[in-house]
């Protein structure tokens, strides 16, 4: 797959996760599972931006 | 905080910053261009601490920790979603201007979607949101610096006073040398705010915690979203202006710019990210700790209302060293967004406004006029902050709200072939007259939020007048400017 077309497809996937994971899945669950959610998330996608960046 | 220590740190910071301002200077060469963009001449570490320290303000010091305190970790989701959308929008959007900018030498944002709209009347309109819209954040900034230095010297250094002491030097780093000063400031600043939030959680984890470990499970609700605060409509709401920042935000595209070449272009979104990350993680870490503090009876509870003050708190019961390391990190992370702002804001007066108005101006006459409107926008900071209106995050939301109706404009002259000054011109002004409407009328219709309401309209209104309306000539110049992008 083209590189911007991989990207955009992960990208949407991502945003659609920032919001659904914790409304929907973690929804409401103590302790520290929504911030290392997100935070891994984010940390993951940067990873992925730094990859694509270096092609 | 001992007053003569506070003053004495101020002193060192702002020495040490005109410092580094005045030897930037030899960086600067004698025109519009160059004092605004750099000329394209940043390399990778001017690049992303540039931008890094314009975006990071004191809305994440002071702001961002007592709503993280107040509401929880909705708080870091909120900063995150910014995050993923600069990035995202990065990858796809920066090649493109700064190919634009190599191509052509624009230097404010506007400039570019008045070539691309084929009207200056879209630039004009542009500049005239971003004048408005972005005095609310850039006043929330000094707001932020004031508040911590009233609250950590104990009253020792009086509101008024910081508000004075931030927008000075917001002034003096601006009109040294342009862009350059305030790039290598950046440098400077960016490194404080870095440094001192790393200092500062570490100092509270072993201060607050030596006996206890740091559990988020403690804080019940606020450890999870949905909570009291942040229902899915409410995040939903902060987040859509957010995550458009990088291509509504003037002061952050035109950052866009100055890179000198791909690589460091790309080094720049790069080490944005680390640094944005790693900042947004330990900011809102620490009003999360000083929270569970507070359940452990070690830090005073702070309601909602006064949520602001709980960086200013800290800084109050923190040991001397820390106290002034934290207000000179607040003052760094306000100057730094202040001064990029008004630079920004006045590039944009004098291209989009001054010289398609009154063509050919000397190059004297530009830099005269950019100075001006430098002054008078401090000015208009100053008596803004001082009548101290709001919360640093409601401003700050606030005015990324005012900016929103830009997103579809800038993101249609990427995407799309079509659309013209009509479409560009009566997507800012239904947006913005719909933003302002449901911000002043308090209402939401249908229960979606304002800022939906205002994305849905000036994107609807974009595209139906676009499809309806012929592109102008030289929209495939732009296109050839980015091919290979």
């Amino acid at each position: 797959m083209e590189a911007k077309k991989l990207f955009f497809a992960v990208s949407l996937i991502v945003i659609f996760l920032m919001y659904a994971v914790p409304y929907l899945v973690l929804n409401g669950t103590a302790g520290p599972y929504t911030l290392v959610f997100w935070a891994g998330l984010s940390a993951a996608y940067l990873a992925f931006v730094f990859l694509l960046t270096r092609r | 905080m001992e007053s003569l220590s506070t003053y004495l740190a101020l002193v060192i910071y702002l020495g040490l910053g005109t410092v580094v301002a005045l030897f930037s200077k030899r960086f600067l060469k004698r025109d519009t261009k160059d004092f605004f963009t750099a000329g394209g001449r940043f390399g990778t570490l001017l690049s992303s601490l540039s931008y890094a320290a314009t975006t990071y303000s004191a809305f994440m010091f002071i702001g961002l920790v007592g709503f993280a305190y107040s509401t929880g970790v909705g708080t870091i989701g909120f900063e995150l979603v910014y995050f993923v959308g600069t990035l995202f929008l990065l990858y796809y959007i920066a090649p493109k201007y700064w190919a634009l900018h190599n191509r052509f030498g624009y230097i404010s944002p506007a400039e570019v979607l008045s070539e691309r709209y084929g009207s200056r009347v879209v630039g004009a309109a542009i500049t005239l949101l971003a004048l408005v819209s972005l005095i609310p954040y850039a006043s929330s900034q000094v707001i932020g610096v004031a508040i911590a230095a009233e609250g950590a010297s104990g009253g020792a250094v009086p509101y008024t006073w910081a508000v004075v002491i931030a927008i000075v030097v917001a002034l003096l780093w601006s009109v040294i040398a342009g862009i350059w000063s305030v790039g290598w400031t950046d440098v400077l600043q960016g490194l404080i705010m870095l440094g001192t939030g790393i200092l500062m959680v570490l100092w509270v984890y072993v201060w607050g915690y030596s006996n206890a470990s740091f559990d988020l499970a403690s804080l019940g609700s606020l450890s999870y979203v949905p909570n009291q605060f942040w229902s899915f409509a409410v995040f939903l709401n902060m987040t859509v202006p957010w995550f458009f920042f990088a291509v509504t935000n003037p002061q952050v595209v035109q950052r866009l710019f100055a890179p000198k070449d791909r690589k460091a272009l790309n080094g720049m979104i790069i080490w944005f990210g680390v640094y944005g990350l790693l900042f947004t993680v330990l900011v809102t870490l620490l009003g999360l700790m000083l929270r569970g503090m507070t359940l452990g009876g070690t830090f005073p509870l702070i309601e909602m209302i006064n949520r602001d003050s709980v960086t200013p708190t800290l800084l109050g019961m923190a040991p001397l060293w820390l106290s002034v390391l934290g207000l000179v990190a607040v003052l760094a992370a306000s100057v730094s967004t202040i001064d990029g702002i008004i630079l920004t804001l006045s590039s944009m007066a004098v291209r989009d406004i001054l010289i398609p108005y009154r063509p050919s101006p000397s190059a004297k006459t530009g830099l005269l006029v950019g100075r001006i409107v430098i002054v008078v926008l401090a000015l208009a900071c100053t008596l803004f902050a001082l009548s101290r209106p709001g919360f640093i995050v409601d401003l700050a939301v606030l005015s990324s709200s005012l900016l929103l109706p830009q997103a579809p404009v800038v993101i249609g002259m990427f995407v799309w072939k079509r659309g013209g000054k009509t479409s560009a011109t009566l997507a800012i002004v239904s947006g913005f007259t719909v933003a302002v409407a449901l911000y002043f009328l308090k209402v939401s219709p249908l229960g979606i939020p304002t800022n939906v309401w205002t994305l849905v309209i000036s994107t609807l209104v974009y595209v139906g007048a676009a499809m309806m309306e012929k592109a102008p000539e030289g929209v495939q110049k732009f296109i050839k400017a980015w091919e290979g992008t």
